[in-house]
């Protein structure tokens, strides 16, 4: 009970921490006489941004708690198994096609054509859980490439922007795109937690889980497709943030247990306001100037990423 | 008697690599049935597709009079229990929250646990100590005893377990066995595979043995667990005699360098 009130506190300071602190700092007292330009600066501009950075923080981990289970690997997520990058490249290529409004669909057809691919390498090569990793984050890679060459052959200059995106960036977003991925992932939520107890049994064993009557197959395809579609939306909104997806269940499960009836929801909590922090450090350290969000997820993560590796027998 | 399963001409391979050959089986309700047979014979895989975990690819199997290929998996979950010969967990979890995992059969993805036939059986195994403890943090005997639990928490009329006793140790095989006696004393049907041959001739009230993919023999321990039969299936020289203390079967291996001694 006192972990959950702390999650609870968490989030709200989080809300508190993105909503007050920028380049502006507000008080309580000041945000109930603001300016007209202050109030829409506030509603239009600083709150989405707050609200995409939960709804993508929420999603990768949610989409990384599942994975992890399905796939019965700890390091899973949509970064680690190169699915996100999957998704960067779609996007790049439905942009050069010009479709601007179609992004999360090249989003979609590129996380699921990476996931395709390191699903039938695994199987076919009979990967460790581990190796797997490391094919995840070579395609991640593979598709970053390809991504800035495609940018540099074209004559975009925005050489920039996309380097910002391919490091995660939450400074331009479409509010359409935020819209339908705030309601998806939302029920992606919702599904997730009623699969609690499949996700439970699947983590444990696969012929296990079978024998207690889990339509294993059908289970995983589902929740691949809907771990990919997630990762794509968030991908669409904020470029590729690595990490947060691997991070934010491990440390769910270290405070509420392993049960994914708890897991899935307060990785939701948890990984939103791990994002809205992060996204506000990112904008308020050296203001005006912004730092990519990734640069500061991809740190912490990639501390917690070592840490993890380095005490594997403990975790696997 | 109603016939649990009724296997006729199964074969099973694995790409080109045939395990199965023609196995022909009937388990009756009640039967205590021990598979034997050395590594490789294809006990496991046989096992599995009774569990419906490989699929029937040749052969016919009728589940209590029933097409075996026509019951779902989650129907059948609620008859027949599994339990494989290794669980590796990706996370760790708590022994109550495992054993609840049980009752997925009867509850899907809605429906609400209620606790008492988890106190009920824990009482009854003597693990009610461990219900709060993470499953990681037990020996592999009282982790086995807890695999034990959740399937009688399952509730089936019918259990399969791929060599519940390997790796433990005299204390923990028998005190593993007994509790499966004790449910087929109250009218469960226990098919295990086992390697050990004296607690298969103990336990079992029938035993069936593999060779090389088919059934070299089934029948009462004494009938199968005969000195021609081990040396043929095995490969080695075996002292077999009934222990007058137990009136079971007692199969001693002998090394071959006392052979040579004789």
């Amino acid at each position: 009970m006192k972990k959950i009130i702390f999650i609870f506190l968490f989030f709200i300071f989080s809300i508190y921490f993105g909503v007050f602190f920028g380049s502006k700092i507000y008080t309580i007292k000041e945000i109930f006489n603001l300016s007209e330009i202050e109030k829409t600066i506030l509603l239009k501009i600083r709150i989405p941004r707050v609200i995409c950075a939960f709804i993508v923080g929420a999603g990768l981990s949610i989409s990384g708690a599942v994975l992890q289970s399905v796939l019965k690997n700890p390091l899973a997520e949509s970064y680690t198994l190169g699915i996100s990058g999957g998704a960067s490249l779609g996007i790049t290529i439905g942009i050069m096609i010009g479709s601007l409004n179609s992004i999360p669909f090249f989003a979609f057809l590129g996380a699921i054509l990476v996931l395709f691919l390191i699903l039938t390498i695994s199987i076919v090569k009979k990967l460790s859980t581990t190796s797997i990793i490391l094919a995840g984050i070579s395609l991640n890679f593979i598709c970053s490439s390809l991504v800035l060459f495609l940018i540099s052959i074209s004559n975009y200059n925005r050489f920039y922007s996309t380097v910002l995106f391919l490091f995660g960036d939450l400074s331009s977003f479409s509010n359409r795109i935020l819209i339908y991925s705030s309601i998806l992932i939302f029920l992606s939520l919702i599904y997730f937690i009623f699969s609690g107890r499949v996700y439970d049994i699947l983590s444990i064993d696969e012929e296990k889980a079978k024998t207690l009557g889990v339509k294993v197959n059908i289970e995983k395809n589902l929740t691949y497709l809907i771990a990919c579609l997630i990762s794509s939306l968030c991908v669409s909104l904020s470029g590729i943030i690595g990490f947060v997806g691997l991070i934010i269940p491990h440390i769910v499960r270290a405070i509420t247990g392993s049960i994914h009836k708890k897991v899935i929801p307060f990785s939701f909590l948890i990984g939103g306001s791990f994002l809205v922090i992060c996204d506000t450090i990112s904008r308020t350290v050296i203001s005006p100037v912004e730092i990519p969000v990734g640069v500061i997820t991809g740190f912490f993560g990639g501390i917690f990423f070592l840490s993890l590796l380095l005490k594997a027998e403990r975790i696997w | 008697m109603v016939k649990i399963f009724e296997v006729k001409n199964l074969s099973f391979s694995y790409g080109k690599n045939r395990v199965l050959k023609d196995i022909c089986l009937e388990i009756v309700d009640g039967e205590f049935v021990g598979i034997v047979g050395p590594n490789g014979s294809g006990k496991t895989t046989f096992l599995k597709i009774l569990a419906k975990i490989l699929n029937l690819e040749k052969g016919i199997i009728f589940y209590k009079g029933r097409d075996f290929r026509k019951i779902n998996i989650f129907d059948y979950a609620k008859e027949v229990a599994y339990l494989p010969s290794e669980i590796k967990f990706t996370f760790d979890m708590k022994v109550r929250n495992f054993l609840l995992l049980g009752r997925y059969p009867f509850l899907g993805r809605f429906g609400k646990e209620k606790e008492e036939i988890l106190y009920e059986v824990s009482e009854s195994l003597n693990i009610k100590k461990y219900l709060e403890k993470n499953i990681m943090e037990l020996s592999e005997g009282e982790r086995q005893r807890i695999y034990i639990a959740q399937i009688i928490i399952q509730n089936t009329g019918t259990i399969l377990l791929d060599e519940p006793t390997s790796h433990l140790d005299i204390g923990y095989q028998f005190g593993i066995m007994d509790i499966l006696k004790e449910l087929n004393k109250k009218g469960i049907t226990v098919v295990s595979i086992l390697h050990d041959l004296n607690l298969a001739a103990c336990y079992c009230s029938k035993l069936v043995l593999f060779k090389e993919g088919e059934i070299y023999k089934a029948g009462k321990p004494e009938e199968v667990l005969t000195y021609q039969n081990i040396e043929e299936v095995y490969n080695t020289k075996v002292l077999v005699y009934k222990n007058p203390f137990t009136d079971k079967i007692n199969v001693f291996g002998i090394p071959s360098y006392i052979l040579k001694k004789i």
